[in-house]
């Protein structure tokens, strides 16, 4: 029975391991939102936490808005308190899906182009979007890139007049496995 | 009388513009000589937002805050720079986004160096899959150490 037991916990203990080194993740992705037409609006944070887990592909960044800085304090201060309200919504997320994750090998260098799709939640609001990257593996760590766009009115944002309302976003960062 | 009104209009458009060129150009404020409102060592602060989140952000963000600790990682290598203070025994941590115009202040710091770092407290968060507390500390600069 003691003997049962202890081969139960070694089983379970390994299964944690390996789950353990599927999930890659950052907590300084870098992400910029930038103002397709209006060159004022042109903000970075290197303070995303970004998590992959290469079984599922399931793929979620989340940011701190207010993590977002400006080199025009006017701008921060209209992006924080008429854009995107973030006393009242702190978070912006996106939870979402690398769809051809099945084709990737993690313990090959290389790089993929990856198709991903999920939900952005902004300001409050969710919708679904989805955008091409690429994904480069090297001696276990990983590389994310991916720019996708969104129109600001899409979530319940009244334009505040930053050109047509289109936003670039863009992924950068560098992912550890989880120990 | 009628030239007194359109030359007091006249001051009056032109101070609004004056005024409306210096605030649209008004860079970041820089924390370099600013008092911080709270201090802390790295691990307490790390232990006020693990116990309760919501109130730690209430109190916490947009306030400066001084925080002494450890640098356990950093990355110059773009900007801003940013630089980690990890919990010892978890994966908590706070991480600093760094001001860039004090970017050669960080020539002098290594891993494992002690510091005094200030900046604004932009949140923090317990995060899911055991990745423990996440605070951030935007425009941060060095104190004196």
């Amino acid at each position: 029975m003691k003997k049962f037991a202890l081969l139960c916990f070694f089983q379970l203990s390994l299964l944690i391991t390996v789950r353990a080194q599927d999930v890659y993740f950052t907590k300084a992705g870098k992400i910029q939102f930038v103002a397709i037409q209006d060159t004022d609006v042109d903000a970075t944070s290197r303070g995303a936490l970004v998590t992959l887990d290469a079984k599922t592909g399931d793929l979620n960044f989340s940011i701190l808005v207010k993590g977002f800085e400006f080199a025009k304090a006017a701008m921060q201060e209209k992006f924080n308190q008429k854009i995107l309200e973030t006393d009242k919504f702190p978070k912006a997320e996106f939870k979402g899906k690398i769809e051809n994750v099945s084709k990737l090998n993690f313990s090959e260098s290389r790089t993929y182009p990856v198709a991903v799709a999920g939900e952005l939640t902004m300001h409050g609001v969710t919708k679904a979007v989805s955008a091409k990257g690429e994904l480069s593996i090297a001696e276990g760590a990983l590389s994310a890139t991916s720019v996708f766009e969104v129109m600001i009115g899409d979530y319940g944002i009244s334009n505040p007049g930053i050109g047509d309302g289109k936003i670039r976003i863009s992924v950068d960062c560098k992912l550890e496995a989880r120990k | 009388m009628k030239r007194g009104i359109v030359g007091l209009l006249g001051i009056v458009i032109v101070s609004v513009v004056i005024y409306g060129f210096v605030e649209y150009t008004r860079g970041k404020k820089h924390l370099k000589n600013e008092r911080p409102e709270f201090a802390f060592a790295a691990i307490d602060l790390i232990s006020l937002f693990e116990e309760d989140p919501v109130s730690a952000n209430e109190k916490f963000t947009d306030r400066l805050v001084s925080v002494k600790g450890t640098v356990t990682s950093m990355d110059a290598s773009e900007s801003p720079a940013m630089l980690f203070m990890k919990h010892p025994e978890t994966e908590s941590s706070i991480k600093f986004s760094m001001d860039s115009l004090y970017a050669s202040d960080l020539s002098v710091i290594k891993v494992g160096n002690t510091v005094n770092i200030k900046g604004i407290c932009a949140g923090g968060e317990v995060l899911d899959l055991g990745l423990g507390a996440d605070i951030l500390i935007t425009s941060a600069v060095l104190e004196n150490n």
